[in-house]
Formats: C-alpha cells, sequence, structure tokens
C-alpha cells in the first residue's frame, strides 16, 4: 500500500452570501440560504515514500484545503484518506507524530521566546529521544546556517529566518511525510534556494516525502519530481515532472540578437513575441519548421550576433493550462446561458 | 514532562515584560487597598452586618490570589485563533488543545502569583495584620482551590469552544464573566446577597470558584461542609468534562478551518 491513498475526497463548504439591501439583509437574520461549493471534488492520488510532489492550481483552487484533510485537521465531505496507514483525522494526534507541516503563511513559532526555546518544548511534545533530538537539531541549524538567530527572540528574525526557523521545528521528530503549503512566499532568492536545497538533502538523507504547494513553479521545478494539479476543486493532472515538461516541447523560443534586419520572419510557424530594437524573439513551432529550415532563414535575413534557444518554463505550461480551464468554464458558462 | 515546559516557556515569556510586572503589583495593591477601605468605611456605618473586618479583608486579599490563579485568556485566545484560522498550527501537534492551553495559561498564572501575589498578600497580611488559619484549614483548602482553578478553565474552554460556530467570541465571553462576577463572589462574599440570588447561585458552578474555597480559609465551614463543597466541586468537574467532551467530539466532524 502507498503511504498517502487519496480515493474520492471531496470537501464542501457552506457559504452564505449577504444579499443586497437592508430589508433582505434583516430579512437573512431568520432564514438564510446557503450557498454549498465544492472546495475539493472527487479527487484521487496515490504517492509512494520518498516522493516530492507539487501540488499546484490557481488561488482558491483547493490545495489549502486538501492539505488540511491530509493533516488530520479537516474532515471530508465524502471519500476516505490514509496516510501511513491510518485513517488522520480520526486519530489527529497519532498522525501528527508522524508529520511534519509548516504553513507559509501561519507562524507555529512562539513570538517571545528563541529558537531553542521552542525546540526544547518541541522535544517534549513530539517526545522525541535524546539522540535524535541532537542529530537533528544539530543538522539544521547547520544546514539552515541557523547559528547567528538560535538565540534571538523569534519577534526579532526576519522573514527568511523565521521561515527556516518554521522548517527546523516542522522536522525535528523526523516525520516520515512534509506538508508544505507556500514554504517560499515571500522570501529572497537566496533564502528560496537554501530551503529549496535544504528540502532535496533532507529528502535522500531520510527519504522523507514531501507535498508542497506553491506559486513559484521554481520551487516545483528544483524540488519535485511529480506534478499534481488541480483546479476548481478537480483533479487536473497527475504526471512526472518529466513528463509535465515534454508538453512544452512542441515549441521552443529563439532569441536573436543581430546588427543588421532586411525583414523579419514571416513563415507560418514561426511567430515573433517580443520585438526589441537589436533584438527579436520568436516562437518556433518545431513539428512545423525544421531546425535546419530556420537556421537557414535566419541567416538570409539577419547579420546574426548571438543566438539563444529556450524551452518553455514549467512555468509557461502552467499558465497555458490554468488558462485553458478558465477558458473552459467560460464557454461552460455560456452554454448555461443558452 | 512536556507540560512542565510550557510552563517553563510561559514563565520565560513573562519575564520579558518586566515593567508589566510593576504595573500589574501596583494596580491590584491598589484594588485591594480601595476595597478593604470600603469595608471598613461600611462596617462603621451599617453595625451589625454580620461580618468582621479581619475576615472580609482577608477575603478580599483572597478574591485577588484567586483572581490571580484562575485568570485566563482562553476564550478570547481560541476565539482569535479560529476567526484567523491560526487554529490550524494548534492542530497539527501530537497534543490536546485543552491542556496545552491550560498549561500554557497555568504558566502565566503562576508566574503573576509567585512574583506579584505572594508579594502583596504578605504586604496585606502585614499592614491589616490578619489571621493565618492552622494546617486542618490549609489541607482542605489547597484541593477546593486548585479544583476551583480548573473548574474555571473548563468553563471559560467550553465558551470558548462555540466560536467555532459563531465565528466571533465578544459576547459570550462578556456573558461568561458577567455570570463569573455576580456568582463567584469575587467581589462581594455571597453572604451579602439576599435569600433568592443565593438559591440561584447555588445551582451554578461559580461559587466553587472563589467564595468556597475562601469560606474554607477563613475557617466558616466544619468539616462535613468542606467534604460536601470537594463533592460538589467533583460532580461539576465531571459535569464539565462531559460537556466538554462532546461539544469536541462534535467540533471535530463539524469543523471548518477559515483562510488559505
Amino acid at each position: 500500500m502507498s503511504l498517502i491513498e487519496v480515493s474520492h475526497v471531496s470537501r464542501e463548504f457552506k457559504s452564505f452570501q449577504r444579499p443586497e439591501g437592508l430589508k433582505n439583509a434583516l430579512y437573512t437574520l431568520f432564514k438564510r440560504e446557503y450557498e454549498y461549493k465544492m472546495a475539493v471534488d472527487d479527487v484521487s492520488f496515490s504517492i509512494e515514500k520518498g516522493e516530492l510532489v507539487g501540488y499546484i492550481g490557481p488561488n482558491g483552487a483547493g490545495k489549502s484545503t486538501t492539505i488540511k484533510m491530509l493533516s488530520g485537521i479537516l474532515v471530508p465531505s465524502s471519500g476516505t484518506v490514509m496516510t501511513g496507514g491510518i485513517v488522520p483525522w480520526e486519530q489527529r494526534k497519532k498522525n501528527a507524530s508522524h508529520i511534519g507541516v509548516v504553513f507559509g503563511q501561519r507562524s507555529q513559532l512562539n513570538w517571545d521566546l528563541p529558537m531553542e526555546d521552542t525546540f526544547e518544548l518541541y522535544r517534549r511534545m513530539y517526545r522525541i529521544d535524546n539522540k535524535t533530538y541532537c542529530r537533528n537539531v544539530d543538522m539544521f541549524v547547520e544546514l539552515l546556517e541557523m547559528q547567528q538567530f538560535l538565540r534571538k527572540p523569534v519577534r526579532q528574525l526576519s522573514l527568511g529566518q523565521k521561515m527556516r526557523a518554521e522548517l527546523a521545528v516542522a522536522l525535528l521528530h523526523d516525520p516520515s511525510i512534509l506538508y508544505l503549503d507556500e514554504p517560499t512566499i515571500g522570501l529572497d532568492v537566496v533564502v528560496k534556494d537554501k530551503i529549496r536545497k535544504f528540502i532535496r538533502s533532507l529528502n535522500q538523507e531520510k527519504k522523507t516525502t514531501v507535498i508542497l504547494t506553491t506559486h513559484d513553479m521554481d520551487d516545483i521545478e528544483e524540488i519535485c519530481n511529480r506534478i499534481i494539479m488541480i483546479d476548481h476543486g478537480k483533479l487536473v493532472l497527475d504526471q512526472t515532472v518529466h513528463d509535465f515538461k515534454i508538453q512544452g516541447t512542441d515549441h521552443y523560443y529563439v532569441e536573436l540578437s543581430f546588427s543588421a534586419n532586411q525583414k523579419p520572419l514571416t513563415i507560418p510557424g514561426v511567430l515573433m513575441v517580443k520585438e526589441q530594437a537589436a533584438c527579436h524573439t520568436y516562437q518556433v513551432d518545431s513539428a512545423m519548421v525544421s531546425f535546419n529550415l530556420l537556421l537557414r532563414l535566419l541567416s538570409d535575413s539577419y547579420d546574426v550576433t548571438d543566438i539563444t534557444i529556450n524551452k518553455p518554463e514549467i512555468d509557461e505550461i502552467v499558465r497555458r493550462l490554468y488558462k485553458r480551464t478558465g477558458e473552459r468554464e467560460e464557454s461552460e458558462k455560456l452554454l448555461h446561458i443558452k | 514532562m512536556m507540560y512542565m515546559t510550557l510552563i517553563q516557556c510561559s514563565f520565560k515569556q513573562q519575564i520579558q515584560y518586566k515593567w508589566n510586572l510593576l504595573f500589574h503589583i501596583i494596580g491590584d495593591f491598589l484594588r485591594i487597598y480601595i476595597k478593604v477601605c470600603i469595608w471598613k468605611a461600611l462596617l462603621k456605618v451599617g453595625k451589625g452586618i454580620g461580618s468582621d473586618f479581619k475576615s472580609l479583608a482577608a477575603y478580599t486579599v483572597l478574591a485577588t490570589m484567586v483572581i490571580l490563579l484562575t485568570k485566563s485568556s482562553v476564550a478570547r485566545d481560541l476565539a482569535d485563533r479560529v476567526r484567523s484560522g491560526m487554529i490550524a498550527v494548534d492542530m497539527i501537534r501530537p497534543i490536546s488543545l485543552k491542556w496545552y492551553f491550560f498549561f500554557r495559561q497555568m504558566g502565566e498564572n503562576l508566574f503573576d502569583f509567585l512574583f506579584e501575589g505572594v508579594l502583596i498578600a504578605f504586604l496585606s497580611w502585614v499592614i491589616w495584620d490578619l489571621p493565618f488559619p492552622g494546617i486542618s484549614v490549609i489541607l482542605p483548602f489547597i484541593p477546593c482551590l486548585l479544583a476551583g482553578i480548573v473548574i474555571m478553565f473548563y468553563i471559560q474552554y467550553i465558551f470558548g469552544l462555540l466560536v467555532f460556530w459563531m465565528k466571533d467570541g465578544t459576547y459570550t465571553n462578556m456573558i461568561t464573566n458577567a455570570l463569573f462576577v455576580l456568582f463567584s463572589g469575587i467581589e462581594i462574599p455571597l453572604w451579602f446577597y439576599p435569600h433568592w440570588l443565593r438559591t440561584i447561585g447555588e445551582f451554578l458552578p461559580f461559587r466553587y470558584i472563589v467564595h468556597e474555597p475562601i469560606t474554607i480559609w477563613l475557617g466558616q465551614k466544619s468539616g462535613r461542609e468542606i467534604a460536601m463543597t470537594l463533592i460538589m466541586q467533583g460532580f461539576w468537574l465531571l459535569v464539565l468534562y462531559l460537556a466538554e467532551r462532546c461539544l469536541w467530539s462534535f467540533i471535530k466532524k463539524k469543523l471548518e478551518i477559515q483562510g488559505g
């Protein structure tokens, strides 16, 4: 059996919208009509030990709701979840002892106390034996470079320092699953990089399974080997990062700098996407235009000084996917009106 | 073990705010002083209200000590955390939410009691030359006081949990606080109350938090009455425990956590 089994999980939320007008608003004191919204709608997947999964989707897609159900603090309306052989919300405390969670936007550190004290508290809370505790603290302090701020009260730390501290605290008890809910939100490039490297090496050393939600596709690129995408609560895609990127290989980008230009390229399959003074960028459809032909055309029409060829980044593929689901919804709405 | 560390953490947290402590001491002492002066004046005017000055002064000081030990922000904390969704963070730990809040609060209260209460009590005892009861009174007083602390916490916690439905805890807090002030005897000893009000109070748990422990201390209770009080406290603890369990199992199913 897989480490995490999610099958046909749905969760709906009741929401209440205040109607316009005072009279109607008063009326709702007595009778309310609720709107039911599926935050997660019939989602199934399973994750093996040691996988690094990027869980992505637009804002409000149901990512955090899924994480909450997996970590046992939210009960689904229907469907089953098993993590490490137990149902997380039925045995919340037992489940909690073998998971680690970092909410990028919520701190679990004590504001007034230095990290050392929070470590000590977590050691007791999770009943971590001395050997593991010392080993982990040493390892995290070194890998996350926490020496300088171990003794400062948390309220005096910078966001980057705090996030590193959050990670360390969440991992102190050697959890088998680590849930990261937007761990790099608001961080600078250097700290982001530190955190990504840290998660990678953690996974290699301890075989920790990681599920990560993010809007930063570099996180996915550098940490994950599998992508699960949901949108409007529905599972849209579940692939390895490798397969995912292949989707983008039907086209590539050519950015060329030139000293003189006769005429821009105007053949089918080649599309100018950016025009600057001495630099043009084309999007090339690899099925329609062979590379040799492209090179010949380029040398015919330009005096090329430099040329760069780029494959689409995950970012772009994701953007297309998000847009596509958005459009589908639009057309569904139109159908509805008709 | 974990709970000891939690108390320690609360302690360390409190120590950071040393000016708070100073003003807290001054404020509480002033309050006691004013109250005692009022009692003095009342006793001069109204002869024969059935109480002597020393027990009223002792009552006032003890009531302040009980406040220090029982005060609890759990209802407000819970409300804030549920409203902001921060409750998610508390729920991913392998511990009971209730005891986590309880011991954190106890850490704070013990700190206040040791660094503030003891000093105030000592001063008051010297200034008004109050009597100190014998060991046979202190022995039952301690469990009675502890039970009172737990009762108070349970009440606050249960009302705090209601925020999972109401999404806002302001008014439930106001109601619990009003009931507490009226029926616990924290401001005025219950023996001054009219008969009908006392009768209502008999059926509520609040008097077991302040009034009952203090009357034990003042030596106004016989052995039989003390035993009865302790039994009643046990009864209320059981009732509150069951109520909390019911509520919690219901909340677990209904739980919605705010925010993304």
